[in-house]
């Protein structure tokens, strides 16, 4: 059941429905509770009992850690929530790819090794790293223990950021469980407004920039140098569509129920630097990296040359979490490499200037040189996603990756397809990002709610959506995550 | 949000729904393919696009259409004193996908413009195949005394048994027979529409909605359209032919079937898959192949030459050249002939004339009968 799909218009229909009714704020978090389990369920059952370990794992936890505060055992507690949550990640995520690595490097040994075909659980990077956030939270001292298990329950399963995100942290979302909230006419016009826009990115503009992502990629070594290119900006917006718009879905859903969610993008190809660019790409996952990875890593607090083995490690680990391929690997090794490269300069090198035109021009350049990166980066990042879908083994997406590089930066004749398709997606993404740089475009965007232009708007996308609704089922990126 | 009163809050949404509706409209008037309007023709005997009528299509490829009368594509108004060389076959020389100018019967005309010894027009319509041949030729030759020869553009699957109007058969039992059935006309982008937002139900209806109101549509031809039938329409017998003892027997019924209807000079293009791109490279596989050697061999037989398409339009890539098939909008190497593959078929039919100079002057001979 995907966000853009009619049973679940159907099925949150009846949810919103319920939430307005019901008043008694315990009623209505089980019934919640119990949507969203037959939310999980409808993608597959028997992955709710993962979800119901999960639960239970980390609720247990909390309650032992609010009992004791002996620094040994609490430190205990916290490994047996990582090891409970990392071993079922790292076993239903990881598994293939390690039994994969390993058999390659045996095969010239003559070993061939037979492993299991581990399906992954949807969403079970985005909960356990919710709930890991909760714990540690806990043992942090920095939220009080969930005492209440449904509470906790319904924190893990709240289906609109079950699957896909935003990750919502325990201190955000618990608090808000406590009283019933007002689902006011307000509350449903915006998050209805906001999950229209989101449907209408992954549904008119992330779908059909597939159509072109989907063709070029696995086939990159048959392009032209101007196709690669225009199939890589067509995967950075189709990307952004996709995830924004599932983002946006999932906090204009939750907001129609009476729940707020942190923003997960904010223009993230705006950014004049890869340290800009992660506060404003999947913000959910940075800031968790941030708080939960690099900061008790040491952070920058041990000195220039352990921040940059920090923030590689961090990046490298936040690579390796969306998926097992050396494609992500080196994702992510080139976004800490770029984070480190801009630490190292921002603090010696960089020139600071006064001159409004000689900003102008230097953040041109810090622009430029980040979206290089970024593009770059993002041909690693479709290549790897081509070893999860099984097109392609690690080594052949490591080489296509490879091949897709060389011909971005070195003129290769090939098969030309400047798609119009892609020139209007990607168009559409510089657009509404350049609108937010001027006043004027930001006013634009945010059109009065109550005017006539809004319903026009919002009715028009609509009419797009159901226009150009795929024909063949797409889902999110992210899920595969 | 200042808080509205429940009826103007109401009000605004309604009227930009209404709003949103007409800008979707007029959106849809300039971009979405055209309906196509229908009317009947005494001569073909079933319905074809009114004359007059054009169609402009957007979504693979983006080319204008006109048609002439009884369907042609390409009739000049002068067409009573030329030598008429219609190129008969399916929705590939209807070619929605392709600009009038770049259509095969255009690019053979400019590529003999300094013989002008013959004017190639386009006869073609979605999903016929080689027993449409059987109904349509004899009318079109009583009607038009021009046509000096006729080429027809097939794909292995026209040949095959069962593929007749296969979409509206629903037994998967193999039929062996020429049958003709009144064809309803379709609106090529209501379909998709509503396949797409899983309506699909209701397109009976809403076709025969939109028959019955062709100034409802999108965007309405130049004139209307989509006049019944007459109550005269009679379908000709079935025709059987032998099935599947060999394929070959069949093959060679059909075409002695066609032939016991005319003696017009035929020449048959056998349109195949040449290229495609394929784990990053320009494979030129042939699945077919053999199904195309087998037939061209019995039409040989029965003196009716073949133009297997596969070696040209293979030779065109491997020098360099573009992919036949697929258009800015839609998937490289894949979907309909392009502009390329109209300019390879009209110098293959030109090549064809140029070596065979007897092809339109001698009628051929009965079948040696193998």
């Amino acid at each position: 059941m995907t966000f853009n799909s009619l049973i679940f218009v159907l099925f949150f229909g009846a949810v919103l429905l319920l939430s307005i009714t019901v008043r008694h704020n315990t009623f209505r978090k089980r019934m919640l509770l119990l949507g969203s389990y037959y939310f999980y369920a409808y993608w597959d059952w028997r992955f709710c009992g993962l979800l119901l370990i999960s639960t239970l794992v980390d609720y247990t936890v909390g309650l032992l850690l609010a009992r004791t505060d002996a620094p040994k055992k609490r430190a205990l507690l916290l490994l047996v929530s990582l090891v409970c949550n990392l071993g079922l990640l790292g076993f239903f995520k990881y598994y293939n790819f390690f039994v994969a690595s390993l058999a390659a490097a045996l095969e010239p040994l003559g070993w061939d090794m037979q492993g299991l075909n581990i399906i992954l659980p949807v969403g079970i990077s985005f909960y356990t790293f919710q709930t890991l956030s909760y714990t540690i939270d806990v043992y942090r001292r920095r939220i009080d223990t969930c005492r209440d298990f449904f509470d906790f329950a319904l924190f893990v399963a709240f289906f609109p950021q079950l699957v896909a995100g935003p990750i919502v942290r325990a201190s955000d979302f618990l608090p808000q469980l406590q009283a019933a909230p007002r689902v006011t006419l307000q509350r449903i016009h915006s998050g209805l407004r906001q999950f229209i826009f989101g449907m209408f990115k992954k549904v008119v503009i992330a779908d059909h920039l597939a159509m072109m992502v989907d063709m070029v990629y696995p086939n990159l070594t048959a392009f032209d140098t101007p196709t690669v290119w225009l199939a890589t900006a067509a995967y950075a917006a189709q990307i952004y569509c996709d995830f924004s718009g599932y983002s946006d879905m999932a906090i204009g859903v939750a907001r129609m129920m009476g729940y707020d969610f942190n923003r997960n993008f904010d223009h993230p190809y705006l950014a004049r630097s890869t340290t800009e660019f992660w506060r404003r790409w999947h913000i959910s996952l940075s800031t968790w990296l941030r708080d939960y990875l690099y900061i008790p890593l040491g952070g920058n607090r041990k000195g220039p040359r352990r921040t940059y083995i920090n923030l590689m490690l961090t990046m490298l680990l936040g690579g390796l979490w969306h998926g097992a391929s050396w494609a992500f690997v080196l994702w992510g090794l080139l976004h800490g490499a770029a984070l480190a490269a801009h630490k190292f300069l921002s603090g010696r090198f960089l020139p600071r200037f006064h001159h409004t035109v000689a900003r102008g021009i230097w953040s041109f350049i810090g622009w430029t040189v980040t979206m290089t990166i970024v593009m770059v980066a993002w041909v690693f990042f479709r290549c790897g996603s081509l070893t999860i879908a099984g097109q392609a083994t690690m080594s052949e997406s490591f080489a296509l990756a490879l091949d897709g590089i060389s011909a971005m930066f070195h003129w290769r004749e090939g098969i030309g397809w400047i798609m119009p398709q892609a020139l209007l997606g990607v168009g559409f993404v510089v657009l509404t990002h350049l609108m937010e740089l001027h006043p004027a475009g930001r006013r634009l965007k945010r059109l009065p709610a109550l005017s006539l232009a809004e319903p026009t708007l919002l009715c028009t996308l609509v009419w797009m959506i159901i226009v150009f609704y795929p024909e063949n089922f797409a889902p999110f990126i992210y899920f595969q995550f | 949000m200042s808080s509205p009163t429940r009826w103007s809050y109401v009000w605004r949404w309604i009227t930009g729904a209404a709003l949103a509706t007409m800008l979707i409209w007029g959106l849809g008037a300039a971009t979405v393919t055209d309906a196509v309007p229908w009317a009947y023709s005494d001569v073909a005997q079933r319905h074809v696009p009114l004359p007059g009528a054009t169609v402009f299509q957007n979504k693979e490829g983006r080319g204008f259409t006109a048609f002439g009368p009884d369907g042609f594509q390409g009739l000049p108004d002068d067409y009573a004193s030329k030598r008429l060389l219609p190129i008969m076959g399916d929705s590939y020389i209807e070619a929605f996908q392709v600009d009038m100018r770049e259509k095969v019967f255009t690019r053979f005309n400019e590529i003999r413009r300094e013989r002008a010894d013959l004017y190639a027009v386009g006869l073609g319509r979605s999903d016929q195949n080689l027993s449409d041949v059987y109904f349509l030729l004899p009318r079109y030759l009583r009607a038009y005394p021009q046509i000096a020869g006729v080429v027809l553009l097939l794909h292995p699957s026209d040949v095959l048994p069962n593929g007749t109007n296969q979409r509206l058969i629903p037994s998967p039992e193999p039929r062996a027979e020429f049958s003709e059935t009144l064809h309803v006309p379709e609106f090529p982008w209501l379909g998709p529409i509503l396949l797409k937002t899983k309506l699909s139900i209701f397109y009976w209806p809403a076709k025969q909605f939109l028959v019955s109101l062709p100034s409802f549509r999108v965007r309405p031809g130049p004139a209307a359209g989509n006049t019944p039938a007459p109550p005269g329409f009679a379908p000709l017998s079935k025709t059987r032919l032998p099935y599947p003892d060999s394929i070959e027997a069949f093959w060679r019924s059909a075409i002695r079937q066609i032939r016991s209807r005319t003696n017009i000079p035929l020449l048959i293009l056998m349109a195949t898959h040449a290229a495609r791109i394929h784990n990053g490279r320009v494979v030129y596989d042939r699945p077919t192949e053999e199904i195309e050697t087998r037939f061209a061999e019995v039409c040989r037989k029965e003196h009716v030459p073949v133009i297997l398409l596969y070696d040209r339009f293979s030779r065109h890539v491997r020098s360099g050249g573009a992919l036949p098939r697929g258009f800015a909008n839609s998937r490289p190497g894949r979907g309909h002939f392009n502009a390329v593959g109209h300019q390879l078929l009209a110098e293959a039919i030109s090549d064809y004339l140029d070596a065979h100079p007897e092809f339109l002057s001698s009628p051929p001979t009965a079948g040696d009968g193998q």
